[in-house]
């Protein structure tokens, strides 16, 4: 579980990894090592691609913001 | 967003401000660095000049009036003209900017982990004693005040001390736990406190305490909120971080990864929960403060509210619970201060150490007569030890090892570049020999060896011990030179042997090791003589490390184990210490890239960026011990070494992200 809540949040500095995780979250977690339970799935769905770029961009601009 | 303009005071900020400004022009000349640091800090955004009410001026318009609270409770309060009442507006906000100044000092040592001298502590007491001065200069606020003032200033003490423990995080949050966070601010509460203290308003006292403390809590909160990444970068374990992991079920630890809290921010409502309570809390404020009659505060409130309104949507990334509403429409700005980004200052310390592939600035030199000469300068065991360095970091010079090499045959193998009487050594040796395979024709440039080589199979006693000179042409200097005690330079030296990787010297090296490890295992760090601490840690386990790949060096494995248990004791020492030098950082990031088992601190690369100059180096640090005059010892140090040091542990923490696949928001 904990792999997969750090696969997650490299949502929030990684643009084009964000839209694979909201657009088909089984292929973006299957391809960073973690198999997908329904659990997993529908703890993504609702995810907001515009409000994951928004927060990120108030962190910082770039994949660290550091 | 509700929005609130408040008054804004001029001509009481004028006097403030040219009081403030007179104390700091009449400073001792010692304590201008420290004046002109916080005054930096304080105007830290753009600013139309430097006079002190415009770098005041974000104070008072950004994160927390602090500045304005005892105007608005006169205004409030009604109090009518008066010189009384205008004596006590510029005392309060004389003495409320000298306070924030004394934030600012307390919040860059504290916070962002700067070591700063005693200036800045002397600074922070005469500024303390300046604001005590006015509390007592002050009509009618004496003597409850200083009862007030101790205990608050008690307050914000205990919270930054207890900040850090770990039991500070039990959840959920409690009402006790909600105030002291917010003690952070407690002595904000000293100068309203005064004013109404003046005009004998003590009816309104505790009810005003009681909401400035809820305030003082949800301010705090919202700031770590906005700070959440940049403090979690830090390894800074702050309220909502702890919220965070604990609303996936992780107990709140200073060992987080921040991709995990990335994690959940993404899959729950950690943080806008957090701040819907934040919100009930600037709720009741607003309706206390509508009820105790004080407009301004409560305004204050209100606006707090849509703030944390705000802060709250941009923290909400589910589509499907967001709200559509005004207030959450509107645009509120993070207050951000990027980091030195990690690639960056690679970059930069790199340009820097091949600006000038003499390294120059690196040499040991010596104008004072040392052995009798005017002048002694050593360069190629500092260029070979930099040399390697950048090769270690992917940054193969070969040209430069191929030249360093020949000067070193030239020079006779000695350590100085002059003629002296001093032998040659093994610790130049041992460098040059670590940067041959570096070199694009190693066997070529062997042949420049072969003579320094024969004298260590020569001096080298049959236990193992080696020597630090050789001495076999000229022995009287035998006895005074006497064999190596320091198990860096063995280490120096075994190194590069073993990078020969030829069968001629594995004899002496399992000898000479098994004896160093033996010595290690036996007294720890006293076996090192003449480096760094850490330097000895870190290059005394690359020996541990280098055997341990071979498989001859089987006889001596249980040697390797003891002593790599003590070297990795005396890392967890070097790790809790509390003024870590760049230097030290490099070497424990170097150290933990290599024994994984022990945690990685953010602190170290944290200490390391933030102490970059502008021209990509770093501040010359004690590395080893060389002769000072009148035969004293002294710490030899440069930038350019500390700056090679720094760089190569960037490098491999960057190399360690690439190759764990995750994004740089690990460090």
């Amino acid at each position: 579980m904990a792999d997969f809540q750090n696969i997650v949040g490299k949502a929030l500095s990684d643009e084009a990894f964000c839209k694979e995780l909201t657009s088909n979250p089984t292929k973006a977690l299957k391809d960073n090592g973690v198999t997908p339970t329904p659990e997993m799935i529908d703890a993504l769905k609702g995810l907001d691609t515009k409000a994951i770029q928004k927060l990120a961009q108030a962190f910082g601009k770039g994949p660290a913001g550091a | 967003m509700y929005m609130w303009n408040p008054p804004s005071y001029p001509n009481v900020r004028e006097q403030s401000c040219l009081e403030v400004e007179k104390l700091l022009g009449t400073l001792p000349l010692e304590l201008f660095m420290p004046s002109i640091s916080v005054q930096i800090k304080a105007g830290a955004h753009s600013l139309p000049s430097s006079e002190l009410k415009h770098l005041l001026q974000d104070v008072r318009d950004g994160s927390y009036p602090v500045l304005d609270f005892h105007l608005w409770l006169l205004e409030d309060l009604k109090v009518p003209d008066s010189r009384l009442r205008r004596d006590l507006e510029k005392n309060l906000l004389t003495y409320s900017i000298l306070q924030v100044f004394i934030f600012f000092i307390h919040s860059i040592g504290f916070k962002f982990g700067r070591a700063y001298g005693k200036d800045f502590f002397l600074f922070s007491n005469l500024l303390m004693n300046h604001a005590d001065g006015i509390l007592a200069a002050t009509e009618g606020v004496q003597p409850k005040i200083f009862e007030f003032s101790r205990k608050f200033w008690g307050e914000y003490s205990n919270e930054w001390l207890v900040s850090q423990s770990i039991q500070k995080w039990d959840l959920p949050l409690s009402d006790l736990r909600f105030l002291q966070i917010g003690h952070k601010w407690s002595p904000v509460k000293i100068a309203p406190l005064a004013a109404a203290l003046a005009f004998e308003k003590h009816e309104a006292l505790e009810d005003l305490l009681a909401v400035l403390d809820r305030l003082n809590s949800v301010i705090q909160i919202r700031e770590e909120v906005i700070d959440l990444k940049k403090d979690g970068l830090k390894g800074i374990l702050t309220y909502p971080i702890a919220r965070a992991l604990k609303a996936i079920g992780i107990a709140p630890s200073p060992q987080f990864e921040m991709d995990t809290v990335f994690g959940s921010l993404l899959l729950t409502k950690a943080i806008p929960d957090l701040l819907q309570e934040c919100m009930s809390v600037a709720e009741d404020c607003e309706l206390r403060l509508q009820a105790l009659s004080l407009p301004s505060f409560a305004s204050y409130a209100r606006q707090l509210k849509g703030q944390l309104l705000s802060l709250a949507d941009l923290y909400n990334v589910n589509a499907s619970s967001k709200k559509d509403s005004e207030e959450s429409a509107a645009p509120w700005e993070f207050i951000y201060d990027p980091q030195p980004k990690l690639d960056a200052a690679i970059a930069q310390a790199e340009r820097f150490l091949l600006s000038d592939t003499s390294f120059r600035e690196s040499w040991e030199v010596h104008r004072w007569g040392l052995f009798g000469c005017p002048e002694l300068s050593s360069s190629i065991f500092h260029s070979a030890l930099i040399l390697d360095n950048l090769a270690a970091s992917g940054t193969k010079r070969t040209d430069l090892i191929a030249d360093t090499i020949l000067r070193y045959q030239k020079n006779n193998h000695q350590y100085f570049d002059q003629p002296n009487p001093l032998p040659p050594d093994i610790d130049t040796l041992g460098i040059l020999l670590r940067i041959l395979r570096q070199a694009s024709a190693p066997p070529e440039l062997l042949q420049r060896f072969e003579q320094p080589l024969q004298w260590l199979e020569r001096h080298a006693l049959g236990d193992g011990t080696l020597p630090t000179h050789f001495c076999l042409d000229r022995p009287g200097y035998l006895t005074r030179l006497g064999v190596n005690r320091c198990a860096v330079v063995s280490a120096n030296l075994l190194l590069g042997l073993i990078g020969l990787d030829t069968s001629r010297f594995r004899p002496l090296v399992l000898r000479s090791a098994a004896k160093l490890f033996r010595q290690v295992a036996e007294s720890g760090m006293n076996c090192v003589k003449q480096y760094a601490h850490s330097f000895g840690i870190w290059i005394l386990l690359e020996l541990k490390q280098a055997l341990w790949e071979k498989e001859w060096a089987e006889p001596i494995r249980e040697a390797m184990f003891a002593a790599e248990k003590a070297l990795l004791e005396q890392f967890e020492l070097a790790t809790a210490k509390a003024d870590l030098k760049c230097l030290d950082a490099a070497f424990l990031i170097l150290i933990q890239s290599q024994h994984q088992q022990k945690p990685y601190e953010a602190r170290w690369l944290e200490t390391i960026l933030g102490k970059q100059y502008t021209d990509g180096s770093w501040d010359a640090e004690p590395f080893y011990v060389m002769p000072a005059m009148d035969h004293l010892q002294d710490w030899y140090r440069s930038r350019t070494m500390t700056t090679s040091f720094c760089h190569l542990a960037l490098k491999t923490r960057a190399q360690f992200i690439a190759f764990a696949g995750s994004s740089p928001n690990i460090i």
